[in-house]
């Protein structure tokens, strides 16, 4: 609030564009410091002196040069009697889309830093910025975290009208919103809010705009700094904002009623409210029959017991419940271990934390190096490790499984939140076997059922469970069965299928 | 308190927790010592029962109006008599919940984890549950609905599996010994669980939809009623009255038997981990009345910094409680009765009294209040 105010008095106390060219020129020279890419380019137009100025690299050269420019200097209609220059300009000599007339430095800085092209008159305390921003951007590419067998594999970019353009072309409703923003100090950055009108919430909409408004920070690099701020749950190992860089998954999230936040400079759109089920879902579950994306959902599931419990199941069978491993297993498991001089814990925290480590490396080195890491992996938590004694091979077979386990989830934040919580289950197994999983189970579901996202039950639909939304939980209905959307997102707009879409 | 309401649905889950959780551990053996082949017979009277004391309990729910239990008391009574009749309720409530904490311990430590210390079990037990007290019967309500599905998956699963072991015999001959024993037996099982019921007066006010409320217990009563008859049937039919009546927990004890196809065996601890869910819910339950009862009882605005304070009371409380499983034994199968019954029916009716005395009251006062001012 302070520093708002702040802005507000020395908006009105130097701020204003003044008459003379010249000492507009000067201002904008000693602010900016003498930029290198600052290019100013004076010319005359009707014998009035003028100034074009943009940031090189920032804007678009081609429409500089050929709109701009040439329109000015060139193509400029022949003088008329008592005609204001500036006016004429703006209305009939800028074959540009967006022109607006600006009156103070701030708003012109901002413009000419956000690639807008700026012109000056002399004799005018008012300027026109033009939109003329285009810069090197990566392009739409395919998607390298989430691939998918069927389906759009085109992934967002880092640039912000790309990305709202490519969820317009998936929703083509004119009640499709965009709400601007700008949040960060320093960044500038430009986020935007999109929902469908009268399908999302509008409690879920405002909420999201108060907790967007609220944040004063320097600086906004990555949606992950919006995640932290605008998140329920601050101390939960559980993500409650959804992100995604695929826009079919985001665009159908926001058909079920929910809403997107776009940051401009990272191809990671969030989606809110997100429970628990969506990340365990993925939009390829939508595109392959229904009875494949069954089928995969359940396995996801179970992934998710397995990536969570086996190390520490492992651990709880070995050193506390031998009598419920069937005898042979149980002569075979214990020949295995003989050689181990660790207790089972100390084995498994070793074996899990190598694991942890090289699949960290594997992420950060670069790609040539990378098939070298995974050699030397396959070697230590194959091989050697087992040949030296340190670990039996069935440690090695459960670290394996639990680790593809855990490569299942369409989510990468809900896979982090599963191998953080496998070490104190690990520790609770070690402690108090069977028991203490069970505790630390119990203690799970009870902090997953007290979690909410913007409003929303996190273990909706399960808990409240919702009878009407379980066609698309566990079981994905074919599409002409899902008639409603989830209630548990909206309980606006309810219908999607006209029942008669499908008829024999 | 919080603003925290439940469905009925949730309620209804929380209510067949209640009813199965410890009971299906403690109640088989006792009533094998005294009706034998029986037993199921007397434990479906005991149902009934229940099913007459939850229509009464509906009836106390009706006259206190969205009160718990502790407030319509003080509001019935005053102040003073009020707190004194509290002070029985909940101390009934506080040692009930003790006793379910010994009961879990007591199970683990025999049958799951020998070597680890009894203290230490329960102290685990107990912060998860304080836990879940903490984050208030919203949350309760919903990991009721979590857990639901997977205890009824495993309870069929234990009752298909054991369908083979069956032998019809082992309940011949019926009523053998006459209709006393199984009507002694019967009070056993009335005693625990169906008139710690009560503590669900605590719980009625925060549930949604008065209407269906009702219904919902009664339902939650009958099911959890016939789960427990199932288990107890299924203890004799496949360990016959003499094995049920000497092991400590028959209802574990019987997994034991389940054979799949020589490949699965040993499921007798998913049977436990079952058995530990709803013992979980039941102690949760009576910590979260405690504790607000407590709350209400000394006029505070929120349960939670009580709850660690009593947690300690009730880990002392439960070790100390009995010193072994035969005097635990006895104490169901002959103290315990009487002491439910005074806490769970006799208290309740002077309450209920109090109140429809309270409301006559109040009536007139209206009354007259109106008749003065119309006048």
């Amino acid at each position: 609030m302070k520093r708002k105010s702040k802005n507000r008095k020395s908006q009105t106390a130097s701020n204003a564009l003044t008459p003379n060219l010249e000492d507009n020129l000067e201002v904008i020279k000693t602010s900016m410091g003498n930029s290198s890419d600052l290019v100013i380019r004076r010319v005359m137009i009707h014998q009035t002196p003028a100034a074009i100025i943009y940031m090189d690299g920032l804007v678009d050269n081609n429409s500089v040069q050929n709109f701009i420019l040439e329109a000015l200097m060139l193509e400029m209609p022949t003088e008329k009697p008592n005609h204001n220059l500036f006016e004429s300009i703006k209305e009939s000599a800028l074959p540009i889309g967006e022109a607006e007339e600006i009156d103070c430095y701030n708003e012109l800085f901002e413009r000419l830093i956000s690639g807008e092209t700026i012109l000056l008159l002399e004799q005018q305390s008012k300027a026109i910025a033009a939109s003329t921003k285009g810069w090197r951007d990566r392009g739409v590419q395919e998607t390298t975290s989430e691939s998918v067998i069927r389906g759009p594999k085109e992934s967002f970019t880092e640039t912000m009208r790309t990305n709202t353009a490519l969820i317009r072309r998936k929703i083509k409703d004119s009640n499709l919103r965009m709400e601007p923003k700008k949040i960060g100090t320093k960044t500038k950055t430009d986020v935007t809010v999109v929902y469908l009108e009268g399908t999302a919430e509008s409690e879920v909409i405002d909420e999201v705009n108060r907790r967007l408004d609220q944040i004063d920070i320097d600086g906004i690099l990555e949606s992950g700094y919006l995640e932290e701020f605008i998140q329920d749950a601050q101390y939960s190992p559980f993500p409650t904002v959804y992100n995604s860089e695929k826009p079919d998954a985001i665009a159908g999230g926001i058909l079920e009623g929910r809403v997107a936040i776009i940051t401009d400079g990272t191809p990671n759109v969030l989606l809110v409210p997100a429970l628990f089920v969506n990340f365990m879902q993925s939009s390829e579950d939508y595109y392959q029959r229904a009875d494949i994306g069954t089928f995969v959902r359940i396995l996801r599931l179970f992934c998710f017991f397995v990536a969570l419990f086996m190390p520490s199941i492992y651990i709880a069978f070995t050193t506390f419940h031998q009598e419920m491993i069937p005898p042979p297993l149980l002569i075979s498991l214990a020949a295995q271990r003989e050689g181990v001089p660790f207790p089972a814990l100390a084995e498994a925290l070793m074996m899990e934390l190598t694991f942890e480590v090289l699949r960290e490396a594997g992420v950060r080195l670069p790609k040539p190096v990378g098939s070298a890491v995974s050699i030397v992996g396959a070697l230590v938590l194959g091989q050697a490790a087992v040949q030296a004694g340190l670990v039996s091979p069935a440690m090695v077979i459960v670290v394996s499984i639990t680790a593809i386990c855990s490569f299942v989830f369409p989510a990468y934040n809900l896979a982090i939140s599963v191998r953080i919580l496998r070490f104190p289950l690990m520790l609770l197994a070690a402690t108090f076997g069977l028991y203490g999983i069970i505790l630390g189970m119990i203690a799970m579901v009870l902090h997953l059922c007290s979690l909410k996202s913007f409003g929303k039950s996190y273990m909706a639909p399960f808990a409240p469970f919702m009878p009407k939304d379980q066609k698309d939980v566990l079981v994905r209905f074919p599409h002409w069965g899902l008639l409603s959307r989830p209630s548990s997102m909206t309980k606006k707009d309810q219908q999607r299928v006209d029942s008669t879409s499908k008829e024999n | 308190m919080d603003n925290q309401s439940i469905s009925p649905r949730q309620f209804m889950f929380l209510v067949i927790l209640f009813t199965v959780g410890s009971s299906i551990l403690i109640v088989p053996s006792p009533l094998a010592i005294q009706a034998k082949q029986d037993a199921w017979i007397s434990i479906s009277i005991s149902v009934l029962a229940g099913l007459l004391l939850t229509l009464f309990y509906n009836q106390v729910a009706k006259q206190m109006q969205n009160k718990t239990f502790v407030q319509a008391t003080i509001y019935a009574f005053g102040n003073w008599v009020g707190r004194f009749l509290l002070v029985f309720y909940l101390s009934f409530l506080f040692i009930l919940g003790a006793l379910v904490l010994r009961n879990i311990g007591d199970f683990m430590t025999t049958e799951i984890i020998p070597q680890t210390p009894l203290q230490y079990t329960h102290i685990l037990f107990l912060l998860v549950v304080i836990w879940g007290a903490f984050l208030g019967l919203e949350v309760l309500g919903r990991s009721a609905e979590m857990f639901m599905p997977w205890v009824v998956l495993f309870l069929l699963l234990f009752i298909f599996a054991l369908l083979s072991e069956v032998n019809i015999e082992n309940l011949q001959p019926y009523l053998g010994d006459g209709f006393t024993p199984v009507f002694s037996a019967s009070t056993v099982v009335i005693g625990t669980p169906f008139l710690e019921l009560v503590i669900f007066l605590m719980i009625t006010p925060y549930v949604k939809d008065p209407k269906t409320k009702q219904r919902a217990w009664i339902i939650g009563v009958l099911v959890g009623g016939i789960i427990l008859t199932m288990i107890t049937l299924f203890c004799i039919l496949v360990l016959g009255s003499d094995l049920t009546a000497l092991n400590a927990s028959p209802s574990y004890q019987v997994a034991q038997r389940i054979n799949i196809a020589d490949f699965l065996e040993g499921l007798e601890v998913v049977i436990g981990i079952i058995w530990m869910l709803t013992i979980f819910f039941k102690l949760a339950i009576i910590y979260y009345s405690v504790s607000i009862g407590v709350a209400q009882f000394l006029t505070m605005d929120d349960h939670r910094p009580l709850l660690l304070p009593l947690g300690m009371g009730m880990i002392v409380l439960s070790i100390i409680a009995y010193p072994d499983v035969a005097y635990f034994e006895t104490f169901v199968s002959e103290t315990w009765f009487p002491y439910a019954l005074t806490h769970g029916l006799i208290l309740p009716v002077i309450v209920w009294v109090g109140l429809m005395i309270r409301g006559m009251i109040e009536r007139k006062k209206n009354n007259k209040k109106s008749n003065s001012q119309s006048s």
